[in-house]
């Protein structure tokens, strides 16, 4: 069941939200040992809060279609008297006295917090093997990752402990875990979520967004958490969409964008076909394809590490004291931030504005860009190589390598699910728009949703 | 390719040697894609990087 569905459901006088969270409890009490998606759940606290929703509905005060739906947040969203890690030892103590914007927002909006979900630590990294919390697994295939670093979220809505969690996205962070996990996974534009109390990885490239079953829902939580926020600076004052897309969605005259060049080379033929069946579907619903060549991708992905790796490092240099605190990947990549000149770090944040103007351009003849989310499926726990065709590639590259690009831009993009490959594990198309379009990337999401059952497919667990 | 040893001795930046060998192929790895691309931006081109000012509210 999704968040519309149970939503209905609770204005029907169908279910309470005391039995939805029950309902949410008994599966992380059943299946949480096996697939490890929470670091803190918070029980006690979300059946009063679930608690609490019923009163008010019952006495016809209504939040909206969140109102009494157990969510869950990423470790980094910090929470007003729970415990807030990062995944890290570094806060394993870390208590904070508020909310962040974004729980302000949803709990505004009535939503029951169930826990806090595992990560990989500070949020820097694509397999949420957690050396300190341990690893998230992917309950599709428990051997395999769930993608990450929103590991935890995605899988926690994929094993149905939840009906939605919230993921950050700095090099593909929600978008990969929803891709691996067969969820929605959206990035909204830099600056429509507000970012204030969670734990910046990357000041210029973290994005808040939610992980959903279904395209709608997450319209649903873009609308609850988006708008200008006064105390980020990073927030935009632009308005806020009705983003929910109507219940009859047409292609009609919608401009998709195909790339002929990097996006469909050297990547698992399944991903290819899947994405390519993608966008048949949408042609087949009357949407114009047009093919399109895109900048420099890799440019920009380095362009993106070079900003990345100087202020994550810049970031966290107030801990280098307690390095033996800290996992050997991540330590690994705070060290490498520390080698970049400043230069370097200015010049990259000049060369995004190129990339921006060149993809600028190319959505005044598109609407919208339909890729691959990633070359491959989810791989085994440990793997740090994999095998595309004959070439080894290092994990973290190859997985990022379609997705990273879009943080650079700041534009929105989300994942949705697409297929499987020939071990039945999931594939995300990645659909992006140009900037504050999130209203049309979810419209163009929600219609081939609409056609298709991916979304419907459950894990084995 | 630059000197990775004396950088990290400049900066204080304490690793193992093992570590320094692995962080060494990464960053000339780097180094090789991102030299390319110093110079990309025209001069004229400002960082994107996010400062704003509004006006003070005067205190009551």
């Amino acid at each position: 069941m999704n968040i519309l569905d149970a939503a209905a459901q609770l204005r029907a006088n169908q279910t309470t939200s005391r039995r939805l969270t029950e309902e949410c409890l008994a599966r992380i009490t059943e299946y949480d040992p096996r697939v490890n998606a929470f670091i803190t759940v918070t029980g006690e606290h979300a059946l009063a809060q679930a608690d609490a929703a019923d009163r008010e509905l019952a006495a016809g005060q209504d939040r909206g279609p969140l109102h009494g739906i157990p969510i869950a947040l990423k470790d980094v969203y910090a929470t007003a008297g729970i415990r807030t890690t990062v995944g890290s030892l570094l806060f394993r103590d870390y208590v904070p006295e508020a909310d962040c914007a974004v729980a302000e927002k949803l709990m505004a909006a009535g939503a029951v917090m169930v826990g806090k979900t595992n990560m990989h630590e500070l949020a820097y990294g694509v397999t949420s093997s957690n050396p300190h919390f341990g690893p998230v697994r992917n309950p599709w295939d428990l051997n395999c990752v769930p993608g990450g670093s929103s590991g935890g979220s995605a899988a926690a809505v994929a094993a149905r402990m939840c009906f939605m969690a919230m993921g950050s996205d700095t090099g593909a962070s929600i978008r990969i875990p929803a891709a691996f996990c067969n969820l929605v996974g959206l990035k909204p534009t830099y600056g429509r979520v507000s970012r204030r109390g969670i734990l910046p990885l990357d000041f210029s490239l973290d994005h808040m967004g939610p992980i959903t079953l279904t395209v709608r829902d997450a319209a649903i939580c873009l609308q609850a958490t988006a708008g200008v926020d006064p105390l980020d600076d990073t927030s935009s004052p632009e308005p806020v969409d009705d983003y929910m897309p109507p219940v009859k969605v047409s292609l009609e005259g919608v401009r998709i964008g195909v790339p002929e060049n990097f996006y469909f080379d050297g990547i698992d033929p399944a991903a290819q076909s899947t994405t390519r069946q993608m966008v048949q579907l949408a042609a087949g619903l009357g949407a114009k394809v047009e093919v399109i060549r895109v900048p420099d991708i890799m440019a920009m992905n380095t362009a993106a590490r070079v900003i990345l790796l100087s202020e994550a490092s810049a970031a966290m240099e107030r801990f280098q004291h307690r390095r033996a605190e800290i996992g050997e990947d991540v330590q690994a990549m705070l060290d490498q931030g520390r080698f970049l000149a400043a230069t370097d770090y200015v010049n990259a944040q000049r060369a995004r504005r190129v990339f921006r103007d060149q993809f600028l351009e190319i959505f005044r003849r598109v609407d919208v860009v339909f890729t691959p989310a990633t070359p491959t499926a989810a791989q085994p726990i440990g793997q740090k190589t994999v095998r595309i065709g004959d070439v080894d590639e290092d994990f973290r590259l190859a997985t990022t390598r379609f997705a990273r690009a879009i943080n650079l831009l700041g534009f929105p993009a989300l994942s949705m699910p697409c297929g499987f490959d020939t071990r039945r594990m999931p594939l995300g198309l990645q659909i992006i728009a140009g900037p504050f379009e999130e209203k049309r990337l979810l419209a163009v999401a929600a219609a081939l949703e609409d056609a298709t059952d991916f979304h419907k497919q459950t894990p084995p667990l | 390719m630059p000197n990775w040893k004396l950088i990290a001795q400049a900066r204080g930046i304490e690793v193992s040697a093992e570590e320094m060998d692995r962080l060494t192929v990464v960053l000339n790895a780097l180094e090789t894609a991102w030299a390319p691309l110093r110079e990309l931006a025209p001069h004229e081109t400002e960082p994107a990087v996010a400062y704003r000012l509004s006006r003070q509210e005067p205190q009551a």
